[in-house]
């Protein structure tokens, strides 16, 4: 075998090596979400829904790992990253997008996965969660608006 | 055998008859909609292309943890347009310039529109009132007189929005056309400044509440070992400095109201504050309290710039925990927020703003409770003549009614929503994101419409000459009189191009002899 063929031999070991290590710290670790509050939740682009999701290794809470979350069907996130604290668990602030006769409620899905688990290459160990949202009531909305800021 | 082939006559004619009900019915849905908005070009074919530049729709319509930032209300709201219209189709143009880069963008649409694929409404950064003399836009005063159909009641268009989007110099011209539609504005002053909570309390300082205390809480950060202020933009320099813009213009103008007010409205209009350049009360060669504004706009670059910021990365030294104060503009927030590499507290405080503490040629400036004043307009769109030329007068009429779409409350709700917090709504009764909360929690100074923006009426040329003049003299390649002597002159043949180029009626005003 020429020296090239044996280098991209050796490379290609190291990096499936690599991988496999990585997927299986990834099945050490578990990312689960705690509480969806409220549920259901408003959809009306201002009431807070908070996520709570916890990091574990081998049923003990991880600290200081980065939990990543994303909504796959509307709304934003307040931070979309946020750190876990000394129980392992990490808040995130969800704003349900507003209901409008061209989106109406609906569930959403939010992505949550952990960017701290991995070593070598990115793999991660993550979850999902359903907001379950409803038509929102008519009421007065409360802080400032836009013709507060017109004024 | 004849009941066999009756009975499936019976059906045929039974199924005919369903399918063509079924025809009708849509049929009058379709006319039903039509009756409630104007028909579109005669209800012909028409395609209505668009540099919607911030509100351009993301490609990715899911968010991924690589993209994250997906933006598809506009593609909803487009898609819901064409179903209103089914003659007409909307098209993004995603190949304009970053409209920060305006001349590139303009020149890019007359490049369009020799090819013949201008778009048809277009973004601008700095608004279509500085452009005017271009004539390249339309004058949008009586179409914004028409009824907002896509509103309920079909109040008047003009109606949606506040009274003073119409007197701002991105919108108005010189001439009072209103040639820019706005359609999000900043949330308060476009910038804010970020700073270390952790920093402030070991240092002991409080938010500064003024243009010198700003000067003292960074002096003693820096005393207490720390980088007092690191830039990370607002580097440019020139008359459009945000310094000028959020912190000494507004009390330097308002300053001398009673010369430059000609009107005597309260807001120093476009032709007013040409009227006053030609009549020098904008000169620092005639007056101090002119030099003494370029002065406090040095001062900023020279006492609170470290040396070598240039090369300095304050990014990585602010997520570090080294760095006191920043400035950047608010639509930051959100990014800021999911920062998990900085580990400390950070706040916002508007840009502080000049008084007496530091000049006598300041006026007072008020402060809100709580909440911005009258934030400016941040997203604004023009229909573009040449492109209409083009396509016909159908695309003048789609392009409006378009624009009346997606300023409809509830539509603009959905795009001011997804943008998290980098934007509000130009109109009334639009949603206000909920990430702003904190920040408005925020005392705000009220700045009315009363800028020192020299450099906003200026021919292009004039104004990158005169910019290039203060950046000589920042570094020091010029004294002080020469800056002034040789940017008044920029600044007087600038203004005497864009008053040709306007054909603005300089009768009566008091102009001095040279």
């Amino acid at each position: 075998m020429s020296l090239k063929w044996k280098v991209i031999l050796v490379l290609v070991v190291v990096v499936a090596l690599a991988a496999g290590y990585d997927y299986y710290r990834k099945t050490t670790f578990d990312v689960s979400v705690l509480s969806i509050s409220p549920d259901p939740a408003p959809a009306d682009g201002k009431s807070p829904v908070t996520i709570t999701a916890q990091v574990t290794r081998h049923g003990e809470p991880v600290e200081g790992h980065n939990l990543y979350a994303v909504s796959l069907d509307g709304g934003n996130f307040e931070a979309y990253r946020v750190l876990t604290d000394a129980d392992g668990q990490a808040q995130f602030t969800y704003f349900p997008y507003q209901a409008t006769a061209y989106s109406p409620a609906q569930d959403v899905d939010i992505y949550i996965r952990d960017e701290s688990n991995s070593v070598f290459i990115e793999i991660y160990a993550d979850t999902s969660c359903v907001v379950h949202l409803e038509e929102p009531e008519e009421q007065e909305a409360p802080g400032l608006t836009m013709e507060d800021i017109f004024a | 055998m004849v009941r066999n082939k009756l009975i499936s006559l019976l059906v045929l004619i039974s199924i005919l008859f369903s399918v063509s009900m079924g025809a009708m019915a849509q049929e009058g849905e379709t006319n039903a909609a039509t009756a409630e908005h104007p028909v579109i070009n005669d209800g012909n074919p028409i395609t209505l292309t668009i540099n919607a530049a911030a509100l351009l729709p993301s490609l990715n319509d899911v968010p991924t943890a690589e993209e994250p930032d997906v933006f598809k209300s506009m593609q909803t709201l487009a898609d819901e347009f064409m179903k209103i219209h089914p003659n007409v189709t909307i098209e993004w143009d995603r190949s304009a310039p970053a409209s920060s880069n305006e001349d590139a963008l303009w020149e890019y649409i007359t490049t369009q529109v020799a090819s013949g694929s201008a778009p048809i409404i277009s973004g601008a950064f700095s608004g279509a009132a500085h452009m005017a003399d271009r004539d390249l836009v339309f004058d949008l005063t009586e179409a914004l007189e028409t009824p907002n159909t896509y509103v309920e009641g079909s109040p008047v268009w003009k109606s949606l929005f506040p009274d003073y989007m119409w007197t701002t110099n991105v919108v108005r011209s010189a001439k009072g056309q209103l040639l820019s539609l706005p359609v999000m504005t900043y949330t308060g002053p476009a910038t804010a400044y970020y700073y270390n909570k952790d920093i402030f309390e070991e240092v002991g300082v409080e938010v500064p509440k003024t243009w010198e205390e700003l000067f003292t809480v960074t002096q003693k950060i820096n005393e207490a070992g720390y980088i007092g202020f690191g830039v990370v933009s607002n580097v440019n320099i020139d008359t459009r400095t945000w310094d000028n813009q959020f912190s000494l213009g507004v009390p330097y103008a308002l300053n001398i109201k009673d010369k430059v007010d000609y009107n005597g409205d309260g807001d120093l209009a476009a032709e007013e504050m040409i009227r006053g350049i030609k009549e020098g009360y904008f000169s620092p060669t005639k007056h101090e309290y002119a030099r003494e504004i370029y002065q406090q706009m040095l001062r900023k670059f020279t006492e609170m710039y470290p040396e070598g910021y240039e090369t300095t990365d304050f990014e990585s030294l602010w997520n570090e925990g080294k760095v006191g104060i920043i400035e950047a503009l608010t639509a930051r927030l959100p990014s800021e927020n999911s920062n998990t590499e900085r580990d400390f507290e950070f706040g916002l405080f508007p840009a502080p703003v000049i008084t007496s503490d530091t000049s006598e040629y300041v006026a007072e400036i008020e402060y809100t409770e709580v909440g911005p004043y009258r934030p400016a307009p941040a997203v604004f769109y023009s229909i573009l003549k040449p492109a209409v030329e083009l396509a016909g007068d159908g695309a003048f009429d789609a392009a409006v009614e378009f624009l009346k779409f997606i300023t409809a409350p509830d539509n603009l709700s959905m795009m001011v929503l997804e943008k998290k917090g980098a934007y509000l709504g130009a109109v009334k009764g639009c949603a206000v994101p909920p990430e702003l909360n904190d920040w408005f929690n925020n005392s705000f100074p009220i700045l009315p419409n009363f800028q020192w923006n020299v450099g906003d009426y200026l021919s292009t040329e004039s104004r990158e000459r005169a910019n290039a003049l203060m950046e000589m003299w920042y570094k020091g390649m010029v004294t002080d009189e020469e800056f002034y002597e040789q940017f008044e002159a920029e600044v007087q043949k600038g203004t005497d191009e864009y008053i040709e180029a306007m054909g603005i009626d300089t009768t009566g005003w008091n102009i001095p002899e040279e």
